[in-house]
């Protein structure tokens, strides 16, 4: 059997060649959860361009969950797609955080046009059994 | 824009004769298999045909009918907008442009509490035991009756209070009046 040979421009370039894509509209996918809150930007089809999260920005145990944090963690994964020129987008919102309103916030302001705004929590049909209460 | 967002603003379109209202909750979908199948660009025209042909009659009581009715009159479709569309969502609020921050803000909060979504996740977050469910069952039905009762029987306190209110204080002092056939 054969194995196909790649060609010798392609190996050298997949590193840079996937950064100079262009995305005039994303969908911006933001996780709140008590903890956290996750933003990661996406292309229609799904395939992640940036992401950035409370943690990442610097802040750690408990900060991680507040609303500025989450602001924060927007308006870094947002900078960095700028630049790549995307203008319009859509938000997914997915979970009972904190964030989700100052994430939303700070996408609002950081200029770039909003065309739906959607919640995305997963809600169970009364699937999983959920772990048991906590007894603090 | 996947087609799922296309879909559903055309649905929204079609249904409420054209007009955007980012508060009405998803409407219910065309029949599914030609729906879904169909290209976005050729969907517009078709749905509204196949709406006007298939449910002439149903589409003008929908605008009438409050949202909260619309899981009574048409329960298959409760969940239409979690399980038709290519991204299943609770909650779409359209953004337009000229909108100021704290509106979107506010009105995306709104229609979040009105879909309950997070009163439900913090009750999936533990376990649930039956005795548990029963007294939540008990409190949410006091609290829906007592929202019920509160109500109508504030409008009915008002009136008689207003009625009671006296505002001459009763004059008994002699009227200099001339009588007929007296002194």
């Amino acid at each position: 059997m054969a194995k196909a040979i790649p060609k010798k421009g392609s190996r050298g370039r997949i590193g840079s060649r996937k950064s100079i894509r262009k995305i005039p509209k994303g969908v911006i996918h933001i996780q709140a959860s008590f903890n956290n809150t996750i933003v990661t930007v996406t292309d229609v089809r799904g395939r992640v361009v940036s992401w950035s999260s409370a943690g990442t920005c610097g802040f750690r145990g408990t900060r991680r969950g507040t609303p500025f944090a989450a602001q924060t963690a927007a308006a870094s994964a947002i900078r960095a797609v700028v630049d790549q020129g995307m203008q319009r987008a859509e938000v997914m919102i997915k979970g009972p955080g904190l964030g989700r309103d100052a994430a939303l916030r700070a996408i609002r302001r950081s200029g770039i046009l909003l065309t739906f705004v959607r919640d995305v929590t997963p809600m169970p049909h009364n699937g999983c059994r959920p772990p048991k209460k906590r007894r603090v | 824009m996947g087609a799922a967002s296309l879909s559903s603003a055309s649905l929204v379109n079609s249904l409420s004769s054209l007009s955007l209202s980012s508060s009405q909750t998803p409407p219910p979908p065309p029949p599914p298999p030609t729906a879904v199948s169909l290209s976005s660009a050729s969907y517009d025209s078709l749905s509204l045909k196949a709406l006007t042909i298939n449910q002439p009659v149903i589409a003008p009581s929908i605008r009438e009918t409050s949202p909260d009715i619309h899981s009574v009159l048409f329960p298959s479709l409760a969940f239409s907008n979690t399980l038709f569309f290519k991204t299943p969502y609770n909650v779409q609020v359209i953004v337009s442009p000229d909108e100021s921050e704290e509106s979107l803000i506010g009105r995306f909060r709104r229609e979040v509490f009105r879909a309950n979504v997070i009163q439900e996740c913090k009750r999936r977050r533990f376990f649930e035991t039956n005795q548990e469910k029963r007294k939540r069952k008990i409190r949410d039905a006091a609290r829906r009756r007592a929202r019920r009762r509160q109500q109508p029987v504030a409008k009915k306190d008002e009136t008689p209070r207003k009625k009671v209110v006296d505002d001459q204080p009763e004059n008994w002092d002699l009227i200099d009046i001339e009588v007929p056939y007296c002194k």
